[in-house]
């Protein structure tokens, strides 16, 4: 239950993500918010290489195995 | 006419019923309520625009058409479940039939790794919050926007530039969620709130007898799974041996149904 409402939180912090950005002036062209945005694309890059490499690692012991 | 024939000629009623340069349903419904056949887009159906207009008080001026449209979309989600989805979206088809030019094995099944649905409600509930903080850049996760700049400029040559962050939201819906997803319907199940709300809607539906829904006959299924590989949406799963379904992933898409060697799926009241 406590993953599903850190899942579910997470979810809804994407969209709301982008109030700050529209603050921070983005209007969509890379560079207008003054790369405000940063932090939470590499928070991304960072979750989703995570997984990746999860999955890899996983795949790689079960073919050795 | 084969099951794969049908579904594919939904998505294409899809189009014109919804798209831009034909959008008959906004414009049929607009036609009854003010006598004028207007230009209208699939903007006419978004929620967050009409959100805004609630905001500065034009919605009963400008967005009636789309109330009514909502409630539409509301009443045939409790009655019949996602068959938009399922049955008519184009934008989520594409990316499920170009999924299928990619091996499996190249694929990642989401719904083995993560719990989707507090994901898929998440969305849905920050795309319920943005509109009243007035994020246009909201837009730019939208796949049906998306879809409609690409069938506009590849079909009819209409182009309107894209943004960044645009390209960089197709190569998620295509790309990630579309082709290296298996059932190529990521995008559906993580990012859609249209979706997302239907589903939401269906499971309401579900509770209820006078609604059709999704069933499994647990006495004649044989648990071969032919019909969790088929389904798009990662919906369905074996559980004691046999099938069933998630009503918060499931889009009624009927692969399944089309998918079980003895017809233990059926979809009815």
């Amino acid at each position: 239950m406590k993953n599903k409402i850190i899942s579910f939180l997470v979810a809804m912090g994407i969209p709301v993500s982008s109030i700050s950005s529209a603050g921070g002036g983005c209007n969509g062209v890379c560079g207008s918010c003054q790369y405000s945005c940063t932090p939470g694309i590499l928070a991304l890059l960072l979750l989703g290489t995570r997984f990746l490499y999860k999955k890899l690692a996983r795949k790689g012991r079960v073919s050795y195995e | 006419m084969s099951f794969q024939m049908k579904r594919i000629l939904g998505y294409v009623l899809g189009f014109v019923l919804f798209y831009a340069p034909f959008a008959l349903f906004q414009k049929t419904i607009c036609y009854a309520m003010t006598g004028k056949w207007l230009p209208l887009t699939i903007h006419s159906l978004c929620f967050r625009i009409q959100t805004e207009h609630l905001l500065d008080g034009k919605l009963f001026n400008q967005a009636s058409l789309f109330i009514v449209c909502f409630l539409i979309l509301l009443a045939v989600s409790f009655i019949f479940g996602p068959v938009y989805c399922g049955k008519l979206c184009p934008a989520g088809a594409s990316t499920e039939y170009l999924s299928k030019l990619v091996p499996e094995k190249f694929q990642i099944d989401w719904a083995k790794h993560v719990d989707i649905t507090p994901i898929r409600y998440g969305m849905l509930a920050g795309f319920v919050i943005i509109p009243f903080f007035n994020t246009v850049i909201a837009c730019v996760y939208c796949n049906f926007f998306l879809f409609d700049l690409f069938v506009n400029y590849f079909i009819f040559g209409y182009f309107i530039s894209l943004t960044s962050s645009l390209i960089l939201t197709a190569i998620v819906w295509v790309i990630f969620f579309g082709l290296f997803t298996k059932g190529g319907r990521g995008f559906c199940n993580f990012l859609c709130p249209v979706g997302a709300l239907q589903s939401f809607v269906y499971y309401l539906g579900c509770k209820t007898p006078w609604s059709y829904k999704l069933k499994v006959q647990r006495c004649k299924c044989i648990g071969c799974q032919k019909c969790v590989k088929a389904c798009p949406m990662g919906a369905m799963y074996i559980r004691d041996k046999k099938a069933a379904h998630n009503v918060h992933n499931c889009i009624l898409c009927g692969e399944c149904i089309n998918a079980c060697p003895v017809k233990a799926i059926k979809y009815k009241r």
